[in-house]
């Protein structure tokens, strides 16, 4: 954690953000990079310090962090951070593969046929080749998309916490997850097309853990070499 | 903090304030009281609960990442809003959780760990006090919690949190047969090792009880009155 005051880091707030979201974001990107490791007592004060600000914003990212996971908080001891290992990112995407799952089935209960309409559209935007930065912007709106039509807040506010795991551009940091996105979400839209919900749930479910898989395979390389740099 | 005129046991982990005051902020939009878009009042909260502005904030905040409330910086905290949709929703969303935590519990219990499991199911049959049957089924998710050992998965329930605690059972009326039927056949599984048997009995018991809320609310008159 020591290194994480001389990165030269912008940590101001992204639009929209707050203090709160600005800090959890610097401390996801610690974790997931290997700077703060699991079972080590969250350095509150370095945060404060590296990110510039005082300590309640800090405060308020922990009872954030630690219904996403990252953290968990021990009365009068303090947070400690989960290890972020294979388990917990398979753990992580399996409950996004279910989430997904379940967004597929209220969806095909509660939509319109112009709702239907749309979400097919969106899916034909996403099976054109393209770059991470456009795939992400397609699948973005492909997912929101579903996620709205499943016209469900309980869901909405379950995937607001279930943070990403990987900090930034997902296709970025996890290139090869385009093709399993791709390929996913054409399998996913002909099982909404069929009707088909325990078909849609399978297929969420199995993208996810494709995913996973990837995930711990970049994570496993940038730990590497972290432990290099250190050396 | 006493509940139906008797102590809560010792052994029950006193929560936070902020924990308190968020399950209070909970129940009044489940049960109606705060309808959506309602604006939270947070001086008013403090002065009713007796308690600092600090926990009012912090739950707030909590409330804000579980999707109960619409929190933002000038805008303050107002009701995301609750219908009977939202009941089945969070009681389904919950059993997606429970069914995974199954499944680790299949593949890690040792039979050290099944004998406890066991032991907790007897003693929840046994009472017959509602209570204690409250505390005893969170003894047993305690136990589940803890040898299913997935810090991301336990963390997913504080997002979808059980609503009630102690009164629950006194509350839903079906809630206690429904919790039993669907504890007994988690353990079958477990013993059989089955991660799918016990998948599908936790999903299924976490439906049951969501349906026995929803009931519960709309024989109160909160809920789904229109």
């Amino acid at each position: 954690m020591s290194r994480a005051a001389v990165r030269p880091a912008p940590h101001a707030p992204l639009p929209g953000e707050t203090i709160a979201d600005a800090v959890a974001r610097f401390v996801r990107t610690e974790i997931f990079e290997g700077r703060l490791v699991g079972g080590q007592r969250l350095p509150q004060d370095d945060i404060a310090e590296s990110v510039g600000v005082s300590r309640i914003p800090v405060r308020e990212a922990i009872i954030a962090l630690e219904r996403e996971g990252w953290v968990r908080v021990e009365r009068h001891r303090g947070a400690f951070i989960n290890a972020l290992d294979e388990q917990a990112v398979l753990d992580r995407f399996a409950l996004y593969g279910r989430f997904y799952g379940f967004a597929a089935r209220r969806a095909l209960e509660r939509m319109s046929g112009e709702q239907r309409e749309t979400l097919r559209r969106l899916a034909l935007d996403l099976a054109r080749p393209s770059g991470a930065k456009p795939f992400e912007r397609a699948n973005g709106a492909y997912m929101s998309t579903l996620v709205h039509f499943a016209g469900s807040a309980r869901l909405r506010g379950v995937l607001r916490s279930t943070a990403q795991i990987v900090p930034g551009n997902f296709f970025v940091t996890v290139p090869k997850s385009i093709a399993i996105q791709r390929a996913g979400i054409s399998a996913l839209q002909a099982a909404l097309d069929a009707d088909d919900a325990p078909a849609a749930e399978r297929i969420c479910a199995d993208m996810e853990h494709r995913h996973a898989l990837e995930v711990i395979a970049v994570m496993h390389a940038r730990h590497a070499r972290a432990a290099t740099a250190q050396a | 903090m006493s509940t139906h005129g008797r102590t809560l046991p010792r052994r029950l982990k006193r929560e936070s304030s902020s924990e308190q005051v968020a399950e209070h902020i909970r129940r009044l939009i489940m049960s109606g009281e705060l309808v959506k878009g309602e604006r939270l009042r947070q001086e008013d909260l403090a002065e009713e609960l007796g308690v600092s502005r600090i926990p009012v904030r912090e739950a707030i905040i909590a409330l804000d990442r579980e999707g109960w409330l619409d929190f933002e910086a000038n805008r303050g905290a107002h009701v995301a809003g609750l219908a009977a949709d939202d009941i089945g929703d969070h009681y389904e969303l919950r059993g997606l959780v429970f069914g995974l935590l199954a499944r680790r519990v299949v593949e890690t219990a040792t039979d050290e760990d099944v004998k406890v499991l066991s032991a907790l199911a007897a003693e929840m049959k046994r009472t017959a006090d509602l209570v204690e049957f409250a505390v005893t089924n969170e003894r047993m998710i305690r136990q589940i919690i803890r040898v299913a050992a997935s810090p991301r998965l336990t963390a997913a329930l504080l997002v979808t949190p059980a609503i009630m605690h102690h009164d629950f059972y006194e509350f839903v009326p079906t809630g206690r047969k429904n919790q039993e039927a669907g504890i007994a056949a988690f353990l079958r599984a477990v013993k059989q090792r089955s991660a799918d048997a016990a998948d599908t009995a936790m999903r299924t018991m976490l439906r049951r009880q969501g349906q026995a809320v929803l009931a519960a609310f709309t024989a109160s008159g909160v809920v789904g009155g229109q």
